[in-house]
């Protein structure tokens, strides 16, 4: 059941809380990132709390620093053994099912690495508040990396496939696999969010290598630069195994550097969309040649296969593929070249509304979209195991992200758990101001 | 003093009427005269009194005038107060009628209530409750009802047939259902025209179909087959008689079967979109699957990767036809299969990817 169902179905509770909501005024910090508080007052009113006996005692005492002492103590005490919701272990190369529901911390460097674009924004804003950005070892990211790990290259590149409810973790899962694949030094390509592409492209024009298709050459070099930030440290040897030619006067000579030709589509933007065509051609063929191995990462991978907002000049729509763009990843997801690995998400938001109904990979996809990843591994991202939620609880309260004291409480954590039915992107909105 | 006047002015008009017979001219402008002076007189009169008193009627209350009342008839108690306990009903009741609160003895509510201001929140019971009255009852049809009715029928019901106690040896035995209707009604001509109209019902397993032949019933019939029931449902009523109607649904019926049987050579021409589901042999799945196993077997022929690592279950010769009826490939096959033409649960998907994962060898599951 979905969790807003739910929360409608217990009404009454929410009357009770909207009734009973008031911004807690005694310890208002700067940042307004609780308010869990609606839902704790209830709780609180009936639970009294020891260290509120204690700092009845404690305001006779003079020195205003012990004072606060004394109260922090007293609070300490009063919030019962803090459980495990955090692993040091941060290389997802040595995760195991050991680590599964607790936190790791990603490195800063490898955030501004992989990351730069493609975390979820409503992810990103809650890490920029919590000054870190930490993912939860879930099954479905550990079940990748775990397939990964044991691959054996020399086959064709196999594909697995994420699906899961909305805000189950689907592109946190990928992100986790994504780690992975830095830390295990796979050369990453990944494509955060394609079916931006087919709704606000920021600039269509007709491709000057193939006519009929459209390049979106600032999509291009984003790409190229988020590209080049992830794997340049992997791709300094990597020369081009033919020539290419650009123009009369611009060519990339065979045995040039492949992070020229990122630079030149950096410099020639005409040119980019055909550049990105280029270095995917060059890593497969590097892949055959054992030099690299490749992590085709693509999140809503069913935008492929959906028509787009650009319209050519019979007025008709556009389908995804005959952007250049996606004609040259959808080939990356043909299991026909080897040493690498292919890990997309499908998501319905990805589709046209009409076509939202299921989270399956079949119904997202398509007749058309099923039959070009067929055969792959689907792997399903559930919402939040009850380990898993009071886990994040912990850390939220861990990040005063709810500073509501009720919500160390048993009873507060289960009033959590059930408004936001153990999805984690409801439970962040029920944990957030609003 | 007003009386005489007035029997004054009377017996001037009769006067009048006695001069009228000698010389009518003459007498008129007599009276005429006579009264303009009557006029004139009471003219005088009026501002000569006192001012007379304005009466606003219905201020005071008139006594001595009494109306005639209508002698009130005793209500009798409703009549479920009465009933005994043991009654039959059906005299009570014998036929449909509308709701009658007093006849009914049992309590029962019906309505709507918006507040607990209106009728104090409780929803009107059965006395004067117009509801109750729209909506239809089934007090005409209790057990005690049918029963009487069926002891009635008896006498004109027939013995019931050896050999079709149970529904399914009715259905065995007589698997086409003919629905007809009659209409009595009293009125000039006895016709109705409704009374043609004709509904034939069939199971299609009870026709004898291959395939082939079900799947082109299923097409011919179009909306007339009901998949969750399994029947195939025509009604005709394009004749003026029932007797047409019966003899065209029947031709129906008889044309559909042969015509399902027959093979057209356009047939052949049928391409996997307009298959009614999937098949797996002509899908673009199968050629995948060969082309990848056939891949994967060339590599893992050259391949310097440890055994457990490469495809050990794929055969040697890795020809089309050994391919398919590879067990593994089977199993795939199935779980496509079921993903396609059935429900896209969790179920099927974890077997498609447990089948995935199987033909292409793909290690490391967590549990």
């Amino acid at each position: 059941m979905d969790a807003s169902m739910r929360a409608v179905r217990c009404g009454k509770t929410l009357r009770l809380f909207s009734a009973l909501f008031s911004r807690p005024k005694t310890h208002d910090i700067a940042s307004n990132v609780y308010s869990t508080s609606a839902c704790f007052k209830s709780a609180s009113a009936k639970q009294q709390h020891p260290h509120v006996q204690s700092l009845s005692s404690c305001r006779q005492m003079s020195n205003l620093a012990e004072q606060f002492k004394a109260a922090t103590a007293a609070k300490r005490q009063a919030v019962n053994v803090q459980t495990v919701f955090r692993t040091q272990e941060g290389d997802p190369t040595k995760q195991s099912t050991a680590q599964e529901g607790l936190f790791y911390t990603v490195p800063e460097e490898d955030v501004t690495r992989i990351f730069q674009k493609g975390l979820p924004p409503h992810f990103t804003r809650q890490a920029k508040t919590f000054a870190e950005t930490s993912f939860m070892v879930r099954k479905p990211a550990l079940q990748v990396i775990e397939y990964l790990k044991h691959l054996n290259l020399d086959h064709p590149a196999p594909r697995f496939v994420l699906y899961g409810k909305r805000g189950s973790g689907r592109t946190l899962s990928l992100a986790h696999v994504l780690h992975f694949g830095l830390r295990d030094n796979w050369v990453l390509l990944y494509l955060p969010w394609p079916c931006d592409w087919n709704k606000w492209p920021h600039e269509v024009s007709p491709s000057p290598y193939k006519s009929g298709r459209m390049d979106l050459p600032i999509e291009a070099a984003e790409w190229l630069v988020s590209f080049k930030a992830q794997n340049a440290h992997l791709l300094k040897d990597i020369r081009l195994s033919q020539s290419y030619v650009w123009t009369k006067r611009e060519t990339a000579d065979e045995g040039s550097l492949l992070l020229d030709v990122v630079d030149f589509g950096l410099n020639r933007m005409k040119f980019a969309t055909d550049c990105v065509g280029v270095i995917l051609k060059e890593l497969r063929k590097q892949a055959a040649m054992h030099k690299i191995k490749l992590l085709v990462a693509v999140d809503g991978v069913n935008a492929f296969w959906n028509q787009t907002s650009v319209k050519n000049l019979e007025r008709e729509f556009l389908m995804a593929d005959q952007f250049s763009l996606v004609h040259n990843f959808k080939k990356m997801l043909l299991s026909n070249w080897t040493h690498g690995a292919i890990v997309c998400t499908v998501d319905a938001e990805a589709n046209a509304v009409t076509r939202r109904e299921q989270t399956t990979p079949y119904y997202l996809l398509g007749k058309e979209g099923f039959e070009w990843l067929d055969p792959f591994v689907p792997v399903h991202v559930p919402d939040y195991t009850e380990k898993e939620a009071y886990s994040c609880i912990e850390y939220y309260l861990d990040r005063n992200w709810i500073q509501h004291e009720a919500a160390q409480t048993e009873e507060g954590k289960k009033e959590l758990i059930f408004l936001s039915n153990k999805n984690p992107f409801q439970l962040m909105r029920v944990c957030a101001a609003k | 003093m007003c009386c005489l006047r007035r029997l004054s002015v009377v017996h001037l008009r009769l006067v009048c009427l006695k001069l009228d017979k000698n010389g009518p001219k003459r007498e008129y402008s007599r009276s005429a005269v006579l009264c303009s002076r009557y006029k004139q007189e009471k003219r005088i009169r009026e501002v000569e009194e006192e001012f007379r008193t304005f009466k606003i009627p219905g201020l005071k209350t008139e006594t001595g005038v009494k109306r005639t009342q209508r002698r009130k008839m005793p209500v009798p108690p409703p009549r479920y107060q009465q009933m005994p306990v043991d009654q039959d009903w059906t005299n009570v009741w014998p036929a449909a009628t509308t709701f009658k609160w007093s006849a009914v003895p049992f309590p029962v509510r019906q309505g709507y209530v918006e507040t607990v201001t209106e009728n104090e929140g409780v929803i009107p019971s059965k006395y004067a409750n117009a509801e109750l009255m729209k909506i239809p009852n089934f007090l005409h049809l209790t057990p005690a009802h049918i029963k009487k009715h069926c002891a009635a029928l008896r006498e004109f019901c027939t013995e019931w047939p050896a050999g079709l106690e149970t529904d399914q040896a009715c259905q065995k035995h007589f698997p086409v259902e003919v629905e007809t209707s009659d209409y009595c009604f009293s009125g000039p001509s006895i016709r109705d025209p409704r009374a043609r109209t004709i509904t034939v019902k069939v199971k299609l397993s009870d026709l004898d179909l291959d395939y082939h032949a079900r799947d082109k019933f299923v097409r011919l019939v179009g909306d007339r087959f009901k998949p969750d029931t399994g029947e195939v449902i025509f009604t005709t009523d394009r004749c003026p008689m029932k007797k047409q109607n019966y003899d065209y649904a029947m031709y129906l019926l008889t044309a559909v079967y042969h015509e399902s049987w027959k093979r057209e050579p356009w047939e052949a021409e049928k391409t996997e979109e307009d298959m009614e589901k999937y098949f797996w042999d002509i899908s673009k799945s199968r050629k995948t699957v060969v082309a990848l196993l056939q891949n994967i077997g060339e590599i893992d022929k050259e391949s310097a990767a440890p055994e457990e690592k490469k495809l050990q279950h794929l055969p040697e010769d890795t020809s089309e036809e050994k391919l398919i009826a590879h067990s593994e490939v089977v199993k795939y096959r199935d779980a496509v299969s079921d993903l396609r033409n059935g429900e896209e649960s969790q179920e099927a998907l974890e077997r498609y990817g447990d089948g995935v994962r199987r033909l292409l060898n793909i290690q490391g599951s967590l549990s």
